[in-house]
């Protein structure tokens, strides 16, 4: 029930601080008149008493000094004194004279029973007192009714109203005393008169206060009126029209103006926002392009990187080819080198039996005459000759077909280095390719280093025809000044010419400062081209850094290239080699077909021996000339054969080094590949990383369109 | 053309008022200013190869070859005691004091001036002025004071007489 109507009182109350604000005044207002109804009361009930006997204490005091010569020589006049009293004054209820020893002498009045009947002597001061009677609480007022200047008789003893003040000497001789009653009933209509009033007064302040509680809560109510429409429009997003609406100067009023100057400040704000979600979409969207671009680079790259890979695959399988190729000819050239080695050792034979046959010869020629056996042994010999001659023969004719063969592999070989040079070439074309943008950029840079080169240049130049000038000008100073000499001693027929002497003189030195001058500015001029290329310069090293990194691939295709040459070299000689030997075997044959036709005659000799010793003899002479001549013809083969030895061997050693260099080629080849496996894997992860950023730029793209879509539902100032 | 024009009249104004004037050469040695009469000048060179000689005084700079003639060739700054002329930059004034032409080294020259015979005050006499007697006056000219050199007395005669003594001098 208690708390049933406690929501009741609440519910108005908690909605609106205009209400509390309303029941806070409310409750001061009664309290306050409450208070103010008990203060009133009290003031006048104390304040009407004291008034009261105040009055009626200065009546006795007036009285009774009036009366203090009746009281002393015309008692009967006490009589007519009081009755008009009690005539002029309805409240009196008594009135009573007593003398100096308390008896009354004179009293009347409305009183059955006055309360003075109790009374001793008279007080020495006037008092007056609240007293019970039988007409209710009465007044009692005393006043003493003294002598002036007379003797102070001795009041000691006496009754006094004021026990407190009994030290005071009295002035006077004590008479008698005045007593007054006076009943309070016009008292209780003051009474009634004050209550009615303060009454109104409550009632006034109450209406008062009610009128000026409403003025006021109004007045400071309104700007939060203002502030709660401002604040429900920003809660729909309207961020601009808030100006002016309340001008007050006081914190409420304040409170009001930073509200609109805080919507401005919003609305500012998100506009700024909304211009930078614009820039950030046009940012994005540009990154976003050249993110495109950049794919559309790195996939191009990747794809030449795949042409450069399979372009050095196929050298790889070039140099293999020409690696089993080299191998072929290496196991050829052993072959012919072990044929030539056989056939040195049948020249050598040869030649040991060439010998042989000379010292035969010789013996044959000192004992022919006597000795015709060894026409036979000779004859053996021949045919022995004879044979060993057909078996180099043979092994010749074999050499010829090998070393045929060698050149058949030699040229083979050629075809196929040639191949890798070519691939190796297309290579270095796809790296120059890949870097001639960079190389235009460094061609352009150079061109403008060369032009402010030139510029320098040129300015140099011009001081240097400024020096001349310069030397010209203290030269026609230095002539001038002769002049003037020249005239100054030629006296007066020369004071014109000083003149112009001095004239020429002012001239140089004006041409003088003007050659100055332009040297400053050159010189200023220098300055700022050095400036300039030195500035060009230091852009170059990021272009220079470029064409080092284009460079290194260009390198080692270079050095594929160089290792392609060497075996091109390589081959050639070994062509050029078995040309040689191939020579060198020719000779050989044509000294062993001469050398069967010796033989052959040599035989054809022996048969004809028998013609006669005379003939033989010069049989035997043309045998032994012949012989040296076979001698001859031997050691020419040898030295024919030596030479297709060091010509195989030079082949062997060539075909070593094209080895050695196709491994080299074929190593080079490796790193390549392995840079260029390199080079695909971080194009791959380029490629991964510019999608993985396309996918970034593009959510990125999307929240901004999301921001921009949220800003525009903000209504703001333009 | 019209400058020329109104110098000439100029120099004919001056002209005209004839008093004896006196035409010098004007040069400057170190930061002193020398004037010298041109009637005992010859002429201006730039410094032509200075052939050095042995055994001689220090103001002595050596020989020169004017035209195939050989001149002594004598440092005034030295002579002063101002330090040795820059003989890369320097000029030479060939004199003609008696008989023999001199070629003396100075810093610049400045200008071929007239005076009047008036204007020339005779050189300050000092206690230790024993050394000014080559000194014919002074005059000012311009911002310029210049001490008038007399030709014939930059050496003092033992000085001339040992220059004379020297070989070059002997075909002369």
């Amino acid at each position: 029930m208690n708390k049933g109507l406690a929501g009741l009182v609440a519910a108005p109350l908690r909605g609106s601080i205009k209400n509390q604000l309303m029941a806070m005044l409310g409750i001061l207002m009664v309290v306050g008149a409450t208070v103010l109804a008990v203060v009133f009361y009290l003031q006048a009930r104390s304040v009407s008493l004291g008034q009261m006997e105040n009055s009626y204490r200065s009546l006795g005091d007036m009285v009774a000094s009036l009366s203090a010569y009746d009281i002393q020589f015309n008692r009967s006049n006490l009589k007519n004194t009081e009755a008009a009293m009690l005539k002029a004054d309805p409240n009196l209820l008594w009135v009573e004279y007593a003398d100096a020893k308390g008896k009354v002498l004179e009293s009347g009045g409305t009183l059955k029973s006055p309360p003075t009947q109790a009374l001793g002597g008279p007080v020495q001061r006037a008092g007056v007192k609240l007293v019970a009677s039988s007409a209710g609480q009465v007044l009692l007022v005393r006043a003493p009714i003294v002598q002036a200047q007379a003797a102070p008789a001795s009041s000691t003893g006496e009754l006094g109203f004021e026990p407190s003040a009994p030290a005071a000497p009295a002035q006077a001789a004590s008479l008698g005393e005045l007593r007054l009653v006076v009943g309070l009933a016009p008292l209780a209509q003051l009474r009634r008169g004050y209550l009615g009033f303060g009454l109104l007064v409550v009632l006034l302040t109450l209406l008062a206060g009610a009128v000026v509680s409403v003025a006021m809560v109004r007045y400071l109510m309104a700007p939060l009126g203002v502030l709660t429409s401002y604040a429900s429009e920003v809660a729909g997003g309207k961020l601009t029209g808030f100006r002016g609406r309340m001008t007050r100067q006081d914190e409420l009023g304040r409170l009001v103006t930073s509200f609109e100057g805080m919507a401005g400040n919003l609305s500012q704000m998100i506009r700024k926002i909304r211009d930078a979600f614009r820039r950030v979409e046009e940012g994005t969207q540009n990154v976003s392009r050249h993110l495109n671009i950049t794919l559309s680079n790195t996939q191009n790259q990747e794809a030449s990187t795949h042409q450069v890979q399979s372009q050095v695959d196929s050298i790889q399988k070039a140099v293999q080819q020409v690696s089993r190729l080299m191998e072929d000819l290496s196991q050829l050239a052993e072959e012919v080198s072990s044929s030539v080695l056989e056939m040195i050792a049948s020249i050598d034979e040869i030649a040991t039996n060439t010998e042989g046959l000379n010292d035969a010869v010789n013996t044959v020629a000192s004992t022919l005459s006597q000795n015709v056996a060894g026409i036979r042994q000779i004859d053996s010999s021949a045919e022995t000759l004879n044979t060993f001659v057909e078996e180099t023969s043979a092994a010749m004719n074999e050499m010829e077909s090998s070393i045929r063969q060698i050149e058949e592999n030699a040229i083979a070989t050629r075809k196929a280095t040639e191949l890798v040079a070519s691939e190796a070439l297309a290579g270095n074309q796809s790296a120059q390719h890949s870097s001639e943008t960079i190389q235009k950029l460094q061609v352009s840079f150079e061109a403008t280093t060369g032009v402010m080169k030139l510029l320098g240049q040129r300015s140099e130049e011009v001081g240097n025809i400024l020096q001349v000038i310069d030397e010209v000008m203290e030269q026609t100073h230095l002539l001038a000044l002769n002049a003037a000499i020249i005239a100054a001693q030629a006296g007066e027929h020369g004071k014109a010419f000083a003149v112009v002497a001095q004239e020429i003189k002012e001239l140089a030195g004006k041409t003088s400062v003007s050659t100055r001058e332009i040297a400053g500015l050159i010189d200023a001029v220098q300055h700022d081209v050095r400036q300039a290329v030195e500035t060009v310069n230091s852009q170059r090293s990021l272009v220079d850094n470029s064409v080092a990194v284009t460079n290194e691939t260009r390198k080692t295709f270079d050095r594929i290239q160089g290792a392609v040459r060497t075996s091109l070299q390589m081959v050639e000689e070994i062509a050029r080699a078995t040309t040689e030997q191939a020579k060198g075997t020719l000779g050989i044959v044509r000294s062993t077909e001469k050398l069967r036709d010796l033989a052959q005659h040599l035989r054809r000799g022996t048969k004809e021996q028998s013609l006669g010793s005379q003939q033989i003899i010069e049989a035997m002479d043309r045998i032994r000339s012949l012989s040296e001549e076979m001698k001859r013809a031997t050691s020419e083969q040898s030295a024919g054969s030596a030479l297709i030895r060091q010509a195989m061997d030079r082949l062997t050693a060539a075909v070593a080094e094209v080895l050695a260099q196709n491994q080299a080629q074929g190593q080079a080849g490796k790193e390549v590949e392995r840079v260029m496996e390199d080079f695909a894997s971080a194009s791959r992860s380029n490629l991964a990383s510019i999608r993985e950023a396309t996918g970034q730029v593009d959510s990125l793209s999307q929240r901004a369109e999301e921001v921009a879509r949220v800003i525009s539902q903000f209504q703001i100032e333009e | 053309m019209a400058q020329f024009a109104t110098s000439l009249f100029h120099f004919k104004k001056e002209h005209a008022d004839e008093a004896p004037e006196r035409t010098f050469l004007g040069f400057a040695v170190g930061d002193q200013s020398y004037a010298l009469d041109v009637a005992v000048v010859r002429e201006i060179l730039r410094i032509p190869r200075i052939y050095s000689l042995p055994k001689v005084p220090a103001f002595v700079k050596g020989l020169i070859d004017l035209r195939g003639e050989i001149l002594p060739l004598m440092d005034l700054k030295e002579r002063l005691g101002l330090g040795g002329v820059d003989t890369k930059r320097g000029r030479i004034v060939v004199m003609l004091p008696g008989a023999s032409p001199l070629g003396l080294l100075v810093d610049t020259v400045l200008e071929v001036f007239r005076v009047k015979a008036g204007e020339i005050k005779p050189s300050p006499e000092m206690p230790a002025s024993g050394n000014l007697e080559f000194l014919e006056g002074i005059v000012k000219v311009g911002e310029n004071l210049y001490m008038l050199l007399k030709a014939g007395e930059l050496l003092t005669p033992q000085e001339l007489k040992a220059l004379v003594r020297q070989p070059w001098a002997a075909g002369r």
